[in-house]
């Protein structure tokens, strides 16, 4: 038997007055935008504390286990992390040093005027032929001059300078460029590169040093015996083909016995250490309230837009039951079109808050990025909101009273 | 003993008495209606209280109503605002929650009776969706257009039919189609939403909306308020043909040039065809609050509530049966024209003539009508006249009349339904005259002596007066 095709009337009834449903949308659109840019916030301040993880060019990493941050002294034996050479499927491990605490770095212009203060200055040690790092814009003729001792590569996106209508484009360790000469540690210091990784809470910028240049400038005059006996990481690099599941259970199982080397996943390593600053500081509390008065505010928009339009239409609405349509049937209107609202003030509203990361990226030089899990959830978040004013919503249409119609 | 008294009465002017009234419930010609079994209601009330608030301002609004409804009437609710015909419209739409006492609405897809008492608000939706609501508000949705507002009923409802053509037929004869009523052609309403439609097509958009699924009940509220003339005939007729099929040279009578039309509306050429194809089921009743003298006059039943309760309920076919049968009798020549309608209301039961009364009919209304079984003797030759006899019209059946006159029994004559007996000896005080006795089963109406004598001593120092008027003014006595 022919049915006659279903009649959107959630859909009709929204869009029937072109202008209200534009307010409508752009109201679920602001808070899309408040929670999308606090949440954004909420993780570039994290994000940047993982960037150098994320720059790493291999699987799995091994570190001391009471190194509760990549910040924290603690590091694992150099000779310890040499013996996971034998398991199966490594096919390297390279020591990684970072140095947070006893490094500065300070411009030594030859105008005395534009010299800076001493600040410290996150120190990267690496073997420049270990290719460990992925650095874009960093040649492997950089990497090859970094094995003269006394060469660094510098981080463009270290923290602006504050003063930036007298010093523009310059970061808080004065004018960095190719050739500079400067002070690291106390010593001079040649620039040969720059790459971009940006600030974090523990630092203003990073350099890049190779391994030698590493202990003598930076070890070696707090650690006379041994300053290289402890890597701050040791990088796990894979065999083609190998499955790291396999090859971290084998690493875990090798070193389980003696408790002081701990085998992580790079990702793991990430949660690690976002987890550490999640916990620790209160970004989370702080930009994780923004992000629930965002929701609030919006389930607040959704449910009056929603209560007004089932209060607009009572008649209608009663007339619907009167003729035999169910309260499951308007429940489900209504939450059609608390369905629609969700997706008519996502839209926009995420296209806002990419410009907003844009935006405040350039600003700030946090790492603001949408990741499509990031998208997810911030489309979910909308849509429970949205979903959950419905609910509110529905009560009303459910209390319509049928005999009214007469 | 007189002899006229019992004897056979002449046929009605007219015939009537012999011939049937035109039936609400005629079955000819109806399809596809699964209609309640022969002589029972498609909607039952009984006993029925209601009370709006609670505690100390619980008020009773509805007082022991009780009410049958045959399949194809239309019914009439009349009464002052405030006596309660919303309310009980309301009950039986399942649109309020039963309180007190029964309501069965007779669902053609169940083939039984719905009850509504103690019925969960779910399960009342299923009662809902049985009737047509026709509400004096006509509640469109704004954002809908014409199409897509009635689209929203047959959703409702699996038809066999094009739902879009079906749509567009019934919004055309409603005169929103693509020919207005002079057979012109007009820009369709079709995909109008409700702003740009004027009162009465919004009106009408609903009507169609209401009755696109052909419900079996239709419950409407002064429907034709906001409608002018062609309009309001046009649901109405629709409204009838639902109910029962008539002629299409009926119809056509309907097509009429306007000044012979005048108030009360008339059909075009082209609607009577599209009516016939939009009316492809019969026996719809429907319960209208109207007072809309167009609807009035149309009638099957007229039910008149006051202060929350049916003070009256009238089959029209019945009232006019009675009240034609008092009338054609000589015996209430004596009595008053208003005075012998009381009379005939006395005895009405609220059943079409040409339907057979069942015992609750007789309970409901002791004393009023009698039932005969073939054989059984109705009146006795040489009883005895008192206060306690009767006189007597069939409504059903026939009797015969026979005298025995020296032991030898002689049959006069039959009489059926219309035709009346026994008046003769309230008159003349005399004993009865002839004996009659029930052929086929019959039933008749009956009127005792007390009641004729009461209304009959009211009508008389009238009719005296009016005498004694003539007599004193040209001194020529009119005897």
């Amino acid at each position: 038997m022919p049915q006659p095709p279903p009649v959107p009337l959630a859909w009709k009834n929204l869009a029937h007055d072109k202008v209200r449903f534009a307010l409508f949308a752009s109201g679920i659109g602001f808070a899309v935008v408040l929670m999308g840019v606090q949440y954004g916030i909420m993780n570039a301040m994290l994000d940047s504390n993982t960037v150098l993880i994320e720059r790493l060019k291999g699987d799995i990493v091994l570190i001391n286990p009471n190194k509760a941050s990549l910040l924290f002294r603690e590091g694992v034996s150099r000779r310890r992390v040499a013996e996971a050479e034998g398991i199966t499927g490594v096919k390297s491990i390279t020591p990684v040093y970072v140095e947070y605490s006893t490094a500065s770095l300070r411009h030594t212009a030859n105008d005395p005027t534009n010299r800076t203060n001493t600040r410290r200055v996150r120190v990267i040690g690496v073997d420049p032929n270990a290719d460990v790092l992925d650095l874009p814009g960093v040649t492997a003729e950089h990497w090859r001059e970094l094995k003269t001792p006394g060469t660094a590569l510098y981080d463009r996106k270290s923290r602006a300078h504050p003063d930036q209508t007298n010093h523009p484009g310059e970061t808080v360790f004065g004018k960095l460029e190719p050739g500079v000469r400067t002070e690291l540690a106390g010593r001079d210091i040649r620039l040969v590169a720059g790459f971009e990784m940006g600030f974090d809470f523990g630092t203003d910028g990073s350099v890049v040093v190779s391994d030698r240049t590493f202990e003598k400038w930076v070890r070696e005059p707090y650690y006379l015996a041994e300053p290289m006996a402890e890597c701050d990481i040791g990088l796990v690099k894979l065999d083609p083909g190998a499955d790291p599941k396999a090859v971290k259970a084998a690493l875990q199982k090798k070193f389980a016995e003696g408790g002081d080397v701990l085998v992580l996943t790079r990702d793991d390593l990430v949660s690690r250490e976002k987890s550490f600053w999640w916990k620790n500081t209160p970004i989370g509390f702080a930009f994780g309230a923004g992000v629930l008065l965002g929701f609030v505010v919006g389930m607040v928009i959704c449910y009056q837009i929603l209560a007004s339009d089932v209060a607009d239409h009572l008649p209608e609405y009663a007339t619907l039951k009167a003729i035999g349509y169910s309260n499951r049937y308007l429940s489900w209107v209504v939450l059609q079109e608390s369905l629609i609202l969700a997706a008519a003030g996502f839209v926009p509203g995420m296209l806002v808050t990419s410009g907003t990361y844009l935006l405040l990226t350039e600003i700030t030089g946090l790492p603001l990025v949408l990741t499509p899990g990031r998208f997810s959830l911030i489309l979910g978040l909308t849509v429970v909101m949205c979903v959950a004013s419905g609910l509110l919503a529905v009560g009303k249409v459910k209390k319509v009273d049928p005999a009214d119609v007469f | 003993m007189s002899s006229n008294a019992q004897e056979p009465t002449p046929p009605h002017p007219e015939g009537r008495g012999e011939k049937s009234f035109p039936s609400p419930f005629a079955r000819e010609g109806t399809t596809n209606s699964r209609l309640p079994p022969p002589g029972q209601p498609v909607l039952r009330i009984r006993g029925v209280n209601h009370y709006f608030g609670t505690g100390d301002t619980r008020t009773q609004v509805l007082f022991d109503n009780t009410l049958e409804v045959m399949p194809g009437e239309m019914v009439i609710m009349s009464g002052p605002s405030g006596s309660g015909k919303t309310t009980i419209l309301t009950l039986i739409g399942g649109l309020r929650t039963l309180q007190e006492g029964e309501i069965e609405v007779w669902d053609a897809d169940l083939g039984d009776y719905r009850k509504l008492n103690g019925v969960p608000e779910p399960e009342l939706v299923n009662v809902r969706r049985l009737i047509g609501f026709i509400f004096q508000r006509h509640n469109l949705f704004d954002s809908l257009t014409s199409m897509q507002n009635i689209r929203m009923a047959q959703r409702l409802k699996e038809s066999a039919n094009d739902p879009d053509e079906a749509a567009r037929d019934i919004l055309t004869y409603l005169l929103l189609g693509e020919t207005d009523i002079q057979s012109k052609p007009q820009k369709s309403r079709f995909d109008y939403k409700p702003a740009k439609l004027s009162g009465g097509q919004r009106q009408r958009v609903a009507i169609a909306r209401a009755l696109i699924n052909r419900p079996k009940l239709v419950l409407a509220d002064e429907p034709t308020a906001a409608l002018d003339a062609n309009s309001g005939l046009a649901v109405v007729t629709l409204v009838q043909e639902l109910a029962r099929e008539r002629d299409e040279a009926d119809l056509r009578k309907l097509v009429r040039p306007p000044e012979e039309a005048g108030g009360n509306g008339r059909l075009a050429e082209w609607q009577v065809p599209l009516l016939k194809k939009i009316a492809t089921e019969h026996g719809t009743t429907s319960l209208i609050v109207t007072h809309d003298s167009r609807i009035m006059n149309l009638a099957d039943r007229i039910v008149h509530m006051e202060r929350g309760r049916i003070e009256s309920n009238v089959v029209v076919a019945e009232r006019l049966f009675v009240r034609e049968g008092l009338r054609q009798s000589p015996a209430f020549a004596a009595i008053l024209p208003e005075e012998q309608e009381k009379i005939a209301d006395s005895v009405l039961v609220g059943v079409h003539p040409n339907d057979t009364v069942r015992p609750d009919h007789l309970a409901a209304k002791p004393g009023c009508l009698e039932v005969y079984e073939p054989g059984q003797v109705i009146v006795r030759q040489g009883d005895v006249v008192n206060a306690e006899s009767k006189f007597y019209l069939i409504r059903r059946g026939t009797v015969e009349v026979f005298r025995e006159v020296n032991g030898v029994s002689q049959t006069l004559t039959e009489m059926g339904p219309g035709r009346y007996f026994g008046e003769v000896a309230f008159l003349m005080d005399q004993p009865r005259n002839a004996t009659i006795r029930a052929i086929t089963r019959v039933e008749v109406y009956t009127v005792n002596r007390a009641t004729f004598d009461k209304f009959r001593s009211v009508s008389l120092p009238f009719i005296e007066r009016v005498l004694a008027n003539f007599r004193s003014g040209d001194g020529t006595p009119k005897s």
